[in-house]
């Protein structure tokens, strides 16, 4: 079977305009500014099956949208070749634009000022659908998405989370056999986080969709995706199942406890005190050793709980383990 | 063409959506309109003529202007974010797309002052006595080519945000420079400076050579009009497409 994403050696180099300091310099950077190259993505090279779910994450600057821009067809790479469903797509653009399906955290597609209703009629002539099958599969995705009752809504009067349901379903309207969503859940609060990922993991497995995803949530390719790809400084450093990251480097939690008592000790394996004040304890916990909710358990038992948070370690953090292994 | 039909339906959708905001803004263009020609008829009262030129000469260019300008923002005003665009990235959605850029670019907002200078442009063709069979083909012509026009040299000075960042601000001030040589008597203008006006300036199309058309009808100068409006157009659109590929996406790396 011929892969959905197939990319070899990808390079995207910016030239950088210094601005140097001082009146001499800022008068030097009006006239000729003293520029420097940048390889934003250094050599990138990976294959994705179809229908298979995979993260790419890495900290800010590493070069994950930039990639996935060359993939869809935004960006002219350096160097390099990439296919998406056997598309070069910075010179086949418009017909790979049929296929593939996009959404970018920070952008939207919606209309502003109308319901999102209006947008999703605009699409279906975008993307040449007739009118039967654009209501049906319009139909399929309101119900999948639940956004029935915000079709009529102007977006500018959503939430941000509604709002991003609803490009999510403008992205899927085509049925595309490859999605890229760029930082799909940034901005959103924790229960429109889990909603959006348990949606677009759903979504991919009955359309049977590849889905390739840019986060530095570590939430979002634990829930979603099934491989991730680790990139950094533009070169990719970690392409592994994402159970496997889960095994060595996402094992640890972060729990904070805020309890009635002023104090609260738990001796379980793997978990480890970092932090404490008057009712307040933050544990570190290798869920590998004792689940989240044997913790808790022993939590509610030790005292009464006020509250309670459980994060991930955050991306930087993962990066720094698994370059800090690699060399 | 139902592509286009359904991105223009919806840009005006979308522009009529703030309804107090609409009204507001088309009204008080049509006045802005209406006093500034008031203004002129009041010179015309002391001074018959300029070299030649005449107050129905001036309605008749004031009426070109106001309906091609007022067509070319109804349909077209997201030209003026193309620079802003391409300087922070915002022609990604466009490009992830199976159309064409530019378009949906510029087919993305409409102004609703548009509506007053496009009220007040057909006010004038009827008052000068324009919109008779003989003259209405010609009426629609010059608006459409004029607008055509507009949007093309919007575009063009857009579109240099490719190589020199955002242009908003001189795209602005140009296409301002365009609208006021346009809405000038022309008699005023000679030798090298009314050259400029049918070749670096795209002014003398959309102003004078309509007034002229419309006053003594030629095959000859309807065909420049028409020329003048597609050779612009394409020109607007190979500078876009130079420019297209420097898209950086606004990268902060650009």
């Amino acid at each position: 079977m011929s892969p959905a994403i197939e990319v070899t050696d990808l390079r995207k180099v910016f030239r950088v305009r210094e601005r140097p300091k001082g009146l001499r310099g800022t008068l030097r950077y009006l006239v000729s500014p003293p520029t420097r190259d940048v390889a934003a993505v250094d050599g990138v090279s990976f294959r994705i099956e179809p229908g298979e779910r995979v993260a790419f994450v890495g900290p800010n600057g590493a070069g994950k949208s930039t990639t996935i821009k060359m993939l869809a067809g935004i960006l002219h790479p350096t160097d390099g070749i990439a296919r998406v469903l056997g598309f070069v797509p910075w010179t086949e653009r418009k017909r790979l634009a049929y296929r593939i399906g996009t959404v970018f955290g920070q952008r939207t597609q919606l209309w502003y000022h109308l319901p999102a209703k209006d947008t999703f009629a605009l699409l279906a002539r975008v993307y040449d659908q007739d009118e039967a099958t654009h209501r049906r599969r319009l139909g399929d995705l309101v119900d999948a998405f639940a956004v029935g009752k915000l079709l009529d809504t102007p977006v500018r009067q959503l939430s941000l989370g509604e709002r991003m349901r609803c490009e999510i379903v403008a992205s899927l309207l085509h049925a595309p056999q490859v999605l890229f969503l760029d930082e799909p859940t940034i901005g959103l609060d924790v229960t429109a986080k889990a909603t959006i990922r348990d949606l677009v993991r759903d979504t991919s497995r009955r359309d049977g969709s590849t889905v390739l995803l840019t986060s530095h949530d570590t939430g979002d390719m634990e829930r979603v995706c099934d491989r991730v790809l680790v990139i950094h400084d533009g070169r990719l450093l970690l392409d592994r199942p994402i159970a496997d990251l889960r095994r060595t480097y996402i094992r640890r939690k972060v729990v904070t406890l805020l309890t009635a008592d002023e104090r609260i000790s738990l001796a379980l394996p793997g978990v480890t005190v970092t932090e404490t004040a008057p009712h307040r304890t933050v544990l570190e916990v290798d869920v590998e050793k004792t689940p989240i909710e044997a913790v808790v358990q022993a939590a509610l038992h030790a005292s009464r709980l006020r509250d309670l948070t459980v994060e991930d370690p955050p991306m930087e953090e993962i990066v720094q383990a698994i370059y800090a292994s690699a060399s | 063409m139902r592509y286009l039909g359904a991105l223009l339906l919806t840009n005006l959708k979308a522009s009529v959506a703030l309804r107090g905001a609409f009204w507001a803004r088309a009204v008080f263009m049509a006045l802005n309109n209406g006093i500034m020609l008031v203004l002129w008829m009041l010179f015309f009262l002391r001074y018959r003529d300029v070299n030649g030129w005449r107050a129905a000469d001036t309605v008749a260019i004031y009426a070109v202007t106001a309906t091609a300008y007022g067509l070319a923002v109804i349909l077209g005003h997201g030209v003026t974010d193309l620079a802003r665009r391409i300087h922070e990235g915002g022609l990604d959605a466009f490009l992830t797309q199976p159309k064409d850029v530019l378009l949906q670019c510029v087919a993305s907002k409409s102004e609703a002052s548009g509506w007053g200078d496009l009220l007040s442009g057909v006010v004038l063709f009827a008052v000068a006595g324009h919109l008779a069979p003989a003259t209405l083909p010609v009426c629609i012509v010059t608006a459409v080519s004029g607008a055509a026009i507009f949007l093309s040299w919007n575009v063009m000075f857009h579109s240099l945000a490719f190589w020199l960042g955002d242009t908003t601000t001189v795209s602005r001030q140009a296409i301002h420079f365009v609208l006021l040589f346009s809405l000038y008597p022309s008699t005023i203008f000679g030798g090298w400076l009314k050259l400029l006006l049918f070749t670096a300036l795209p002014a003398g199309f959309i102003g004078y050579l309509p007034v002229d058309l419309l006053h003594r009808f030629s095959w000859g100068s309807l065909l420049a009009v028409a020329a003048a409006a597609v050779g612009y157009v394409a020109l607007a659109a190979l500078v876009f497409r130079l420019g297209l590929r420097r898209y950086q996406s606004g990268s902060r790396f650009a």
